[in-house]
């Protein structure tokens, strides 16, 4: 039974698994919480499962019988990296990728894979001056208090480098789903999806890549080595239309978040193929799914390193919306989640006819 | 372990403290906390009443008359906001007493409908925002509160003017701390609860009176009329104080797990202060003095000045991150305080208002 559509689509055990991969901690360059939970849910379900030099994971089904379709899915999420640890066992913080800050002062933590919680806490607004307390504090002011009263018993559990998230339980209201890093654990979760039940036809590399949010390095490596014919890249983008303070229309919302799955024609970093923007709003449109078109702008996704890699390989991104992104707590439609994986699916099984339209490597 | 470590608090005075962080209790709506002590003092009491204005007062008599009243009072409410507007589905808000707007976003909330509604306040897109926005500048204004429900149902649900608590469950580090919201001032509440555990059974020679008191953070009006109705011989007043986290300046500022701070001041009655501080002495509870040059900024403030007159001490528990979700406080002051208070009890006698002067 689908979540939204009852004949196909998304099941309870794919939110299931997307909710338990929100609550991972897996900060670019430690994304192996992430990798591990995919690794056995694809086990003996696809032809080959490798990791690479980066940590990047690639699945690939239907070995042969077709095209050879990448479609990418960015495990890392954003978050923040241990820089110090003071005299007090307090820890000292930056940034790792684009992590909204605003929301760190006053906010749960988890350290390191294995979650130790902590808290950023602030000088109190009673003993801070005006300026102080009209302004967000800098990350390099901001300390994660682990509770511990000796700094030994910090040192024996954090070392330099461990990163961590905010501590963020996933929730559902409804046709809504609270988390944070939906993205990408969204993408992560369809490209699973696919691999499981894989449309024939075409050779299927799913890439699970890694340091998407600090440079798409995974992704580079992963089309180097896997040298697609095609490639699609499943990511999140920002549903930004939320009322502005003066009630004006947001000039820059990238996606709205009732608007149904976005393609992208061009970002900050790709331009896509458009043979592929029209096979997906084309599939769409015959399976009576709702797209949107993502603001063309900044932002960029996987698509970014892997449309200029090799000899070049015609690349589309398709994203779902979601609210308050690199945030303690972001948010996204069910309905819209299963409709990307709804469209994705039913535009990998076209492939093969529209295959002799793509330009040959 | 150190004695911050291995606290042995009364198991029922943890489960009070876990459900007081659990319940919102906001200025001016205090009921469910209210009801929570009740259900957690009357055992411990000889007679429980709730005054106009909504104060929770225990009363523990003594056997023996006459004799003096001593009053043992902490505010129950804690800072939230209020819905001032909706906007699409969102919520935009005041404060309800002052809380910290740099660390509102990202926090847990609920919405205080009939059924209340969960939530998290969010900060705008920085886009949509003005240009100071993006460089730092925080304002209530920048928020919003996100229930993930279609804009029809937030007007069908919530209207402007219902409070809007911050929401989240008591957790606890290692060593005997602890942290969530509301710390100020339910690990106060804790503490009297504790004080009443300890003093159960006992034969007492003076009247207890065990009070939890509304609108502290916004009218102060539980405070003061509290002192006007019951004019106590003594009231002891139990708060929250800043905790000392490294940076802060020392001299404002107590550790954790260290002991109470016990304020000096001329709020504050000064033989009352010294008789206090060599109790703790003499029971072993560590103290520290803070200084308050003019007012304390607590219900201490309005209970001396009401009626005729009443000495107040004001006993502080430190707290780091004062109104925030993310206060932490030490078991182990929780101990120190009903310690203190407990032995205060057992050493003053029914003439102590003789023995108290002001030089």
């Amino acid at each position: 039974m689908g979540l939204i559509r009852a004949d196909v689509g998304l099941r309870q055990d794919d939110l299931e698994r997307l909710q338990t991969l929100t609550e991972l901690v897996a900060v670019s360059g430690h994304e192996g919480p992430v990798a591990e939970v995919v690794r056995r849910a694809l086990e003996g379900a696809v032809d080959s499962l490798r990791v690479d030099a980066l940590g990047n994971l690639i699945a690939r089904t239907g070995t042969g019988k077709g095209p050879r379709v990448m479609v990418a899915a960015h495990m890392d999420e954003v978050g923040f990296i241990v820089t110090h640890i003071d005299d007090s066992g307090g820890l000292r913080i930056e940034k790792v990728g684009g992590l909204d800050t605003r929301y760190l002062p006053g906010a749960p933590v988890w350290v390191g894979p294995q979650r130790i919680p902590g808290v950023i806490g602030i000088k109190p607004i009673h003993l801070s001056s005006e300026e102080e307390r009209s302004r967000y504090p800098r990350i390099q002011s901001m300390r994660i208090d682990l509770g511990y009263v000796n700094r030994e018993d910090v040192e024996s559990r954090v070392e330099l480098g461990d990163t961590g998230t905010f501590a963020t339980r996933s929730a559902r209201v409804g046709d809504r789903l609270w988390g944070k890093a939906l993205d990408n654990r969204v993408g992560v979760a369809t490209l699973v999806r696919l691999l499981l039940d894989p449309p024939s036809g075409i050779e299927l590399i799913g890439a699970f890549t890694v340091q998407e949010e600090i440079g798409l390095r995974g992704a580079r490596v992963a089309a180097q080595a896997e040298a697609p014919d095609l490639a699609f890249v499943l990511d999140c983008t920002r549903a930004d239309d939320m009322p502005g303070l003066d009630g004006a229309e947001p000039p820059r919302f990238n996606a709205r978040f009732d608007g149904g799955p976005a393609v992208y024609v061009a970002d900050g970093r790709t331009v896509s193929h458009p043979r592929l923007v029209r096979l997906l709003e084309e599939t769409a449109s015959e399976i009576d799914l709702p797209t949107q078109r993502r603001r063309p702008g900044a932002g960029g996704t996987d698509a970014g390193a892997i449309h200029i890699s090799g000899r070049g390989v015609p690349t589309v991104s398709l994203s779902v919306p979601v609210r308050h992104m690199h945030g303690a707590v972001s948010q996204v439609r069910l309905e819209a989640w299963e409709q990307s994986y709804l469209l994705i699916e039913a535009a990998l099984r076209r492939l093969p006819e529209a295959g002799d339209e793509f330009p040959q490597p | 372990m150190s004695s911050e470590q291995q606290p042995h608090l009364h198991p029922k005075t943890i489960e009070l403290l876990d459900d007081l962080i659990r319940l919102p209790g906001l200025s001016g709506s205090e009921g469910p906390v209210r009801q929570r002590l009740e259900r957690a003092w009357a055992p411990l009491v000889d007679q429980v009443e709730v005054t106009r204005l909504g104060n929770l007062v225990a009363h523990r008599r003594s056997e023996t008359s006459p004799t003096a009243t001593l009053l043992l009072t902490a505010h129950m409410d804690a800072v939230g906001l209020i819905v001032s507007d909706i906007v699409d589905g969102f919520l935009r808000l005041e404060s309800l007493g002052r809380l910290d707007p740099r660390t509102l976003a990202g926090q847990k909330v609920t919405v205080l409908t009939d059924e209340p509604l969960p939530g998290y306040v969010v900060a705008r897109p920085k886009a949509l925002l003005p240009e100071e926005a993006r460089s730092g500048e925080v304002e209530l204004e920048h928020l919003l509160v996100d229930l993930a429900l279609r804009p029809e149902e937030v007007e069908a649900r919530v209207q402007i003017g219902d409070t809007v608590s911050l929401s989240g469950e008591l957790q606890q580090f290692a060593d005997g701390r602890i942290f969530g919201r509301a710390l100020d001032n339910r690990i106060s509440l804790a503490a009297l609860t504790e004080t009443l555990l300890e003093l159960e059974g006992e034969e007492l020679k003076l009247d207890l009176i065990v009070a939890a008191t509304v609108q502290e953070e916004t009218s102060r009006g539980g405070g003061l009329t509290l002192g006007h109705q019951y004019q106590p011989d003594l009231a002891f007043i139990v708060d929250t104080t800043f905790g000392r986290a490294p940076g802060m300046p020392e001299h404002e500022t107590f550790p954790l797990g260290e002991g109470l701070a016990v304020g000096r001041g001329p709020s504050l009655h000064p033989r009352v202060g010294e008789w206090v501080q060599q109790v703790a002495d003499s029971s072993g509870v560590a103290w520290h003095a803070e200084v308050l040059p003019r007012s304390s900024g607590t219900d201490a403030d309005w209970i001396q000045l009401s009626g005729r007159g009443v000495m107040c001490s004001l006993i502080s528990i430190p707290i780091l991150n004062t109104h925030t979700g993310v206060e932490v406080g030490s078991l182990s002051d929780i101990k120190a305080c009903a310690d203190l208070l407990a032995a205060f009890v057992r050493a003053a006698t029914p003439n102590l208002v003789e023995e108290l002067t002001w030089d």
